[in-house]
């Protein structure tokens, strides 16, 4: 077996010589020819190499057997990995490549850990072709090893030695002699923004919990990096949390229409390519920033001073409720309504509050508005029909089911929160933003919001309006109805992740409305 | 140069009047005359994180700790700051001192004023009322193995600090909450057999659980003790509601009917900032317990000492005069930023247990911390010295309306900016409270840059800073900085032991404020 098994008679193998031409063609071609997207030609290399680099490993220890040719495949994974994962372990490989004269350009992406499976192909494929006894092939064989050793170790070479180019608009650049680390945050995935309302005060609206993960990036001097999302991404405005060491923070926002994509060089400003934030560090150590565009803006923290009917309204106010709905028709047992307004309460299926064991349920509504009392039937029912107000609803209804035949009034709760208003009693409800107020950032999740005022109108009732809080009406048979509002706002920022409420931006509606009188 | 004034007399209040009268009238201490040594007067806390346990747990156990798992509250409150002797006849007392020194990172110019809190009383003294308690057990599959057998450890070992007039009630929360002793005394067997009773399974269903405690609190209520919750957890709520913001907004509910709330979390997965909110809604402390021997230091700080409250709804304003700006204020997150003055609001403050530097024997809890604030030279500002900005302090003294003012105006011998080579203190406490607060950013800088794999950055920042800590020990021997220290140097070997790379020589040490 031993004999049968020599890791470089698959040097010819042509999934090896492919994936070796592909590693030599993108590093030394495609990078930065603007041929292929980055994102492209990022990946390229680290799927090629997971196929060039465990065969050539094994060739040059003259391995043996399965075992061995399994470790050199954990070897080459586990310091790819390493590599991706930890920017000190990459910087150290650098520097022990730059040892061999071949210092490797790179960067630590958990998101090259993609390519990772491809060592299982590797892995399978080349020892079919290992066993194949030619001794003629020895030269070719070890070309090719001397072609993939030198593809490997001589992979990005570093900018001194081939000058680079970048695609971008806007861009970073390291205005020192030396190497500067930069923080990078782009907005969080799960963030979404109304442009026309952040562009009027990016530095103020735009907060710590509308960006992503940090990326850490170590600058050359003179060197120059994109901003943008890698991906280059269709969106109206794009915005960037920058760190770096001894520099406050700052968030480059910025409008595609205000600076073009273009190629320009990797290293030194590009008097063509505008879009530059350069970094410069004095004497004492002291950073700046300098552009030519109006896209920096230091980053201001939350007062969290806003009071009044201008605030943003308080997360602990809004509609919530356990586990599922209890859908269905239930006795009431035990009504327990708590300092918090949420009422806890048990619910005895059908109309004997004895027939088996209660289901506890707690709704969070207003203080003081759950109507309902022990012993009182009632049907629970998710809404789902048509809606007052359109958007996206989430809600409930709690209808009292009259008992007696002769009675002909009741009770009926519906709670409604999201983007639109459910249904309520026959009435339309509009939403118009108090543009008096300026739009207020909320500090624990950066949403960027502006308080509101409901108006209900038809359905019989007298029409009302609403802000924060509590109003009511009657209608024309003598009943009323008591609407609780816990959010009436407009947002223009969300980073839906961590904020309540609706996912998406626009209204966010919460409410709770009351109606004692004629039920149908 | 520090000037007080006293607005009005204090008496000391209902609940202080239970402290033994040599703690109350005679400071004994204050008769040395001078600050420092021999420590004059208690510290005073003000409920949050206590400690930083779990940051000190996991450099312990050889890994690198992420910045969420250090808090400035918690960090001052393992150190004693001494102030200088608490004489101004009322049971709390305000100091104010300026500190001018280049940081401990970069050397850059750094003016701080320490706000610091102390009281005559002597916490050994104390005879603390009896208490009206409720303890709420997270019993969720997540405690199931070391954390719930810490639960039950700790909790048996707090009984040896309950009296027979104590009431306590137990309350298991998992998928729901389950009550298993309720209002029993503070030495009934029944306790005990219930809290070896308590078994972990199901979901976190902290609302129901925590609620139920209040209400047991709350059914049995009684002015002439402590009514009080202490809730013990691993994790997040999964169960019922799970609305953080419902539940910290129920903790503060209930505290202004006069409930407080004390957490404790556990275990290395353990997500502190839910915690640590609701024990700042509650005007409680909030703990973390690293090892069975921390449950003895929490119970004891937690029992014999911070259930009593020196003063409540506390309020310090403070207005910076032209010639500097206010930048930041630590070690509280009660506070709230305008132009160029802040305001910090208490709902309650206690007595801190440390009585000294060196007393630490049991751990380094209840040291009382500080606040700082942070200040910077105003643009033009004046080239003479002059005044810095005056502190103000009101509070109600508990169980009663009365309220207390005092006023302490600080001034500066030097002009803003001026920084001599070797600092200049008002007082010793505000240069500790200085290093103390280097450090502090120093472990927040690495753990941030280390959490994104840039431990030679984190390398930058803690070797200048160890190095400047270590000389500055080396002048001003002290235990809870020399304690600090040895963490510094253990992150440091850390970092080191996972591969990271030194400094180069031409990397500067980043600069802690560089928006300054």
């Amino acid at each position: 077996m031993p004999t049968d098994f020599m890791p470089r008679r698959a040097l010819l193998h042509p999934l090896w010589l492919g994936a070796l031409a592909v590693l030599v063609l993108n590093d030394h071609v495609l990078k930065g020819s603007g041929l292929l997207p980055g994102v492209v030609t990022g990946k390229l290399s680290d799927f090629a190499g997971m196929l060039v680099a465990p065969l050539l490993f094994a060739t040059l220890l003259c391995v043996r057997g399965r075992i061995a040719w399994l470790l050199a495949h954990v070897a080459v994974g586990v310091v790819f990995a390493a590599i991706q994962l930890s920017i000190a372990f990459a910087d150290l490989w650098s520097s022990a490549m730059g040892l061999l004269g071949f210092p490797w350009v790179i960067t630590s992406d958990p998101t090259d850990l993609i390519a990772l499976p491809v060592l299982a192909a590797s892995f399978y494929v080349f020892p079919l072709a290992m066993s194949v006894r030619a001794n003629v092939r020895c030269t070719a064989e070890c070309g090719a090893a001397l072609g993939g050793l030198f593809a490997c170790v001589a992979t990005s070479a570093p900018p001194s030695d081939a000058p680079w180019t970048i695609e971008a608009d806007v861009y970073f650049h390291n205005d020192n002699d030396f190497d500067a680390v930069l923080r990078i945050r782009h907005l969080s995935p799960a963030a979404a923004i109304d442009c026309d309302v952040v562009e009027e005060d990016p530095g103020r609206l735009l907060t710590e919990p509308m960006f992503g993960p940090i990326e850490s990036w170590t600058v050359w001097p003179d060197a120059n990096l994109p901003l943008a999302p890698e991906l280059r991404v269709e969106a109206e405005c794009h915005a960037v949390w920058l760190e770096a060491d001894s520099v406050a923070p700052v968030i480059v926002f910025w409008r595609p229409d205000q600076v073009a994509w273009t190629m320009l060089d990797g290293e030194g400003i590009d008097p063509e390519a505008p879009g530059f934030v350069s970094l410069a560090y004095d004497d004492e150590g002291r950073g700046t920033y300098e552009t030519e565009l109006d896209i920096l803006f230091t980053a201001v923290p939350p007062s969290g001073r806003v009071a009044g009917v201008c605030a943003p309204q308080s997360e602990a106010e809004r509609v919530v409720w356990s586990d599922e709905i209890p859908s269905g028709i239930w006795t009431l047992g035990a009504v327990n309504e708590g300092v918090d307004g949420c009422v806890a309460m048990d619910l005895h299926a059908g109309f004997e509050p004895e027939s088996g064991p209660a289901r506890s349920w707690t709704l969070c509504l207003p203080a003081g508005a759950f109507p309902f009392e022990p012993g009182q039937r009632i049907d629970i029912f998710p809404e789902y029909s048509a809606a007052a107000m359109p958007g996206t609803v989430d809600g409930l209804s709690i209808s009292e089911l009259l008992i007696d035949s002769n009675a002909t009034t009741g009770t009926d709760l519906v709670v409604s929160r999201g983007t639109g208003v459910a249904p309520l009693f026959g009435m339309s409800a509009t939403f118009a933003p108090m543009f008096e107020c300026d739009a207020q950032v909320e500090v624990e999740c950066g949403t960027v919001t502006r308080p509101g005022t409901l108006t209900l109108a038809g359905g019989g009732f007298n029409t009302v309006s609403v802000g924060l809080g509590h109003a009511s009406t009657t209608d024309a048979q003598g009943g009323r109805l008591d609407v609780y509002v816990g959010h009436a706002e407009q947002r223009y920022a969300l980073a839906s992740e961590c904020a309540e409420g609706p996912d998406e931006l626009g209204t966010d509606i919460e409410l709770v409305a009351v109606h004692r009188g004629i039920t149908e | 140069m520090i000037e007080g004034t006293m607005t009005m007399n204090d008496k000391i209040g209902l609940l202080a009047v239970c402290v033994a009268l040599a703690g109350c009238g005679d400071d004994g201490a204050a008769a040395e005359g001078a600050e420092g040594v021999g420590g004059v007067g208690a510290g005073v806390g003000q409920g949050g994180a206590q400690d930083f346990g779990q940051f000190r747990a996991i450099l312990d156990a050889g890994q690198i700790p992420g910045p969420d798992t250090l808090d400035d509250v918690g960090f001052f409150n393992e150190h004693k700051i001494e102030l200088p002797p608490a004489d101004c006849g009322q049971s709390v007392c305000l100091h104010g001192q300026l500190g001018v020194m280049g940081n401990l990172i970069t050397t850059s110019n750094c003016t701080m004023v320490l706000l610091g809190l102390n009281t005559p009383i002597d916490p050994s003294t104390m005879q603390r009322p009896p208490l009206n308690l409720a303890i709420a057990v997270d019993t969720s599959g997540s405690m199931q193995g070391p954390s719930i057998a810490y639960v039950r450890e700790g909790l048996l070992r707090m009984l040896d600090d309950l009296r027979p007039e104590d009431r306590v009630s137990l309350i298991g929360f998992d998928t729901d909450a389950t009550v298993h002793a309720e209002n029993v005394a503070g030495d009934a067997p029944e306790l005990a057999t219930a809290i070896q009773g308590l078994e972990a399974s199901g979901n976190t269903n902290i609302y129901d659980g925590l609620r139920a405690a209040y209400e047991v609190v709350a059914e049995h209520a009684d002015a002439e003790r402590q009514n009080r919750v202490i809730l013990l957890s691993d994790g997040a709520a999964t169960a019922g509601i799970t609305s953080e913001a419902v539940l910290v907004d129920m903790s503060r509910t209930y505290n202004e009917l006069g409930y407080g709330l004390t957490t404790i979390g556990m275990g290395q997965e353990f997500s502190p900032e839910l915690m640590r909110e609701l024990s700042e809604a509650g005007a409680g402390a909030f703990y973390f317990l690293e090892d069975p021997a921390a449950v003895q230091e929490v119970f004891e700080e937690e029992v014999a000492t911070f259930l009593v409250p020196l003063a409540e709804d506390l309020k310090l304003d403070i207005v910076v005069e032209g010639d500097y700006a206010l930048r930041a204020v630590y070690g509280t997150k009660l506070f709230g930023l305008e132009s160029n003055s802040a305001y910090i609001d208490m709902p309650t403050v206690q007595i801190a247990h440390r009585t000294s530097v060196e007393d630490h024997a049991a751990g380094r809890r209840g040291g009382g911390g500080a606040i700082l604030v942070e200040l910077v030279p105003s643009a033009g500002a004046s080239t003479e010295a002059g005044g810095v900005g005056t502190l103000a302090m009101t509070y109600r003294v508990p169980g009663g309306e009365e309220l207390v003012s005092q006023e302490v105006r600080i001034e500066s011998p030097r002009p803003p900016g001026e920084t001599p080579e070797e600092g200049a203190f008002d007082g010793f406490a505000v240069e500790k409270a200085f290093v103390m607060l280097n450090i502090y950013v120093g472990f927040d800088m690495a753990a941030t840059r280390a959490a994104l794999n840039d431990d030679r950055g984190a390398l930058a920042v803690l070797t200048p800073l160890e190095a400047n800590v270590a000389a500055w020990v080396e002048e001003n021997p002290d235990d809870d900085i020399v304690d600090d220290l040895a963490y510094i140097r253990r992150f440091i070997t850390n970092l080191e032991a996972r591969g990271a790379l030194a400094p180069s020589s031409e990397q500067r040490p980043p600069e802690p404020w560089p928006q300054d």
